[in-house]
């Protein structure tokens, strides 16, 4: 396929995308509530370092930059229109932008090539080696800094006449803006192990009045500690705490590598990973849509000793197969357990309303996806169409969908991907798809746009 | 690879200084990033209106950056609506007819003023009510050296392109809006 075809197909997928956002019909009136929960941003922060780190060690990065623009359009809000006085519901948009840079430093051995001219001849990743002497003789040491940061937050936008030199459009911040960022240190001593340490900074921002922000007008601001590491290439362990207790622990076992211990694996199995999860989800907090143990009645706010809290327990497989380069295959699946009984807050009408149970199905996630890279194999760059399916289950799904009732959505996503060793860019549009509503749950029954660009070497 | 040691320094320095830059991280930039593309509000305004002398008067503190064109003032073309679309009261370059509110042809005014009661027909704002003023600061499309006939610009005689009114409505665009400044008219 040539350079020509791939252009054309992107601008397609635009186009295709495009149409489908304004298409849409928007109805419910936005309710934040993953957007508050830190614990639950931190997570999303974690698995966006996880997922980027994943590809700097497959790819053999020593620098690595990655920028993403998501753009969520028909968040209806019922707000104060301050020309009346009185609350209305108005179109908003939820801008989500990731931004991530990485920094490598061999200090023994190093990556392939002698020089960064001869990489940079080469190609990250593309020309590989494997591993010189196998798995028990370790050919480098690197010391590496990596600062990854998500932006959450609404705008609204406002068209401005500018008379005969036309019309413009600009945005304005409304209601709080959320900011997580993660500043690690990491060390591999490949393939032994790898370390990432580091904090994770939440902040909390609230617009002035008349949609402009200030960074330093911080109004909750709290830092979590995580570690990520990983054991002779086949063991995951990654941890995230607050000063006072341990919000989620992470253990997973890639199976392929943890086979080589024992005999050569297929070169056709696929890559297979296993997962459990802890995390202190729910902590009777105004933004959950559950209470803990008993129902708390219609309260917003309790004390601290009021509060109960109780843990998500999760057990997930994630298949990943790579057929000649050619064709891409995924499937991941997600089981879940809560640690104490839930009442969800929907069904509690007063303070003596005991409320309903909430009756956790057993399977959180299920998703999978098909890509097709229309480059020929043996060449170094790839321009690959991706298309996914997924049902998610969560309870806050009653809370923010549109129409119809229940815990799960079922949604799909369409992403195009070209990328040359050094750069390239993604285009992405979903709908309800797993991974997004993972991430943020407000999202229900909204489509997505999201585009991004990285460059690494 | 042997990675030099100084490049690694510089690539290390040149983070630190992106991220005491934008603030504390990543977030920060993206949300910039975000912020130029879509022209988020970035800096306040004051507006004050004299209800005895029926005058408005808008103040600002921001100045042009590079390739500056001017300052526009605007107003919601609905009352007592916070969110409806703005209408251009003022600008460096004269306005369509019939919505003209006064000029601001000095380049770098830091402030407005007008007599709503003066206003003809059709004139911002319409009427006694609760409005929404903003300040655009305009920026041409190009470097002045790249401001050419090629580039779409009107030029004299010698090539020199011109600043008036045919050039700055085609070839500027908002660089910066501020907020938007509530104010009563009654």
């Amino acid at each position: 396929m040539n350079r020509k075809r791939i252009i054309e197909l992107f601008i397609l997928i635009t186009i295709f995308i495009t149409i489908w956002l304004n298409s849409n019909i928007f109805a419910a009136v936005y309710e934040a509530s993953t957007l508050h929960n830190a614990v639950s941003r931190s997570e999303t922060v974690q698995d966006l370092f996880s997922e980027r780190w994943k590809l700097i060690e497959e790819q053999e990065l020593y620098f690595d930059f990655y920028g993403k623009l998501n753009w969520v359009p028909g968040f209806k809000i019922n707000t104060i229109n301050k020309g009346t006085g009185e609350k209305e519901a108005v179109d908003m948009r939820l801008i989500r932008t990731y931004g991530s840079v990485t920094v490598n430093y061999p200090i023994i051995g190093g990556y392939e090539g002698k020089t960064i001219a001869e990489r940079m001849r080469k190609g990250p990743g593309a020309k590989k080696k494997s591993e010189e002497g196998g798995l028990w003789k370790p050919k480098n040491l690197i010391l590496g800094f990596t600062a990854t940061g998500f932006h959450y937050g609404l705008t609204s936008e406002t068209s401005v006449d500018r008379g005969d030199a036309g019309t413009e459009s600009v945005t304005d911040y409304k209601y709080t803006q959320f900011f997580d960022d993660i500043f690690a240190a990491s060390l591999l001593y490949r393939p032994y192990f790898f370390i990432h340490g580091g904090v994770i900074i939440n902040n909390q921002i609230e617009p002035n009045d008349d949609g402009t922000m200030d960074y330093g007008n911080s109004t909750n601001r709290t830092t979590r500690y995580f570690v990520s590491s990983n054991l002779l290439s086949f063991l995951n362990l990654n941890a995230a705490t607050t000063k006072d207790k341990v919000e989620s622990i992470a253990v997973g076992l890639i199976i392929n590598n943890g086979l080589k211990f024992f005999m050569k694996p297929p070169s056709l199995l696929p890559r297979l990973t296993v997962t459990y999860k802890k995390l202190a989800l729910f902590n009777d907090e105004p933004y959950d849509p559950v209470w803990v143990v008993k129902s708390k009645g219609t309260a917003i706010n309790l004390s601290d000793s009021e509060k109960d809290s109780a843990d998500l327990h999760t057990l997930s497989l994630l298949i990943e197969w790579d057929l000649l380069s050619r064709i891409f295959i995924a499937g991941f699946a997600e089981y879940q357990k809560p640690s104490k009984t839930l009442i969800e807050k929907r069904t509690v009408t007063s303070d003596t309303d005991p409320g309903e149970e909430v009756e956790y199905a057993p399977i959180r996630e299920m998703r999978a996806s098909l890509g097709y890279n229309f480059l020929s194999a043996g060449k170094p760059s790839r321009a690959v169409l991706t298309f996914g399916l997924s049902r998610y289950w969560d309870v806050a799904i009653p809370v923010h969908r549109e129409s119809g009732e229940g815990y799960t959505l079922t949604g799909g996503f369409l992403e195009f991907k070209w990328e040359s060793p050094w750069y390239g860019i993604e285009l992405k549009g979903a709908y309800n798809y797993s991974s997004e509503l993972r991430k943020l749950v407000e999202t229900a029954d909204k489509f997505m746009i999201e585009t991004s660009i990285f460059a690494r070497f | 690879m042997k990675m030099n040691r100084k490049f690694f320094i510089y690539m290390i320095t040149v983070l630190s200084i992106l991220t005491v830059t934008f603030g504390t991280g990543c977030s920060y930039v993206s949300d910039t990033i975000e912020g130029l593309i879509t022209n988020r509000a970035s800096f306040s305004i004051d507006v004050a209106y004299d209800s005895s002398s029926e005058i408005i008067s808008i103040t600002w503190d921001e100045n042009g950056g590079s390739d500056f064109a001017g300052f526009e003032v605007y107003v919601t073309e609905t009352r007592d609506d916070e969110y409806s679309g703005y209408e251009l009261v003022a600008s460096r370059h004269a306005l369509p007819s019939g919505t003209y509110a006064g000029d601001l042809s000095n380049k770098y005014s830091g402030s407005f003023s007008y007599n709503v009661s003066s206003i003809v027909n059709g004139v911002f704002p319409k009427g006694p009510g609760t409005y929404f003023y903003r300040i655009g600061i305009i920026k041409w499309d190009d470097d002045e050296k790249d401001r050419t006939s090629d580039n779409g610009y009107v030029v004299d005689s010698n090539g020199t392109w011109l600043d008036n009114d045919v050039n700055y409505n085609n070839k500027t665009e908002i660089d910066q809006i501020s907020g938007a400044a509530m104010v009563d008219i009654y």
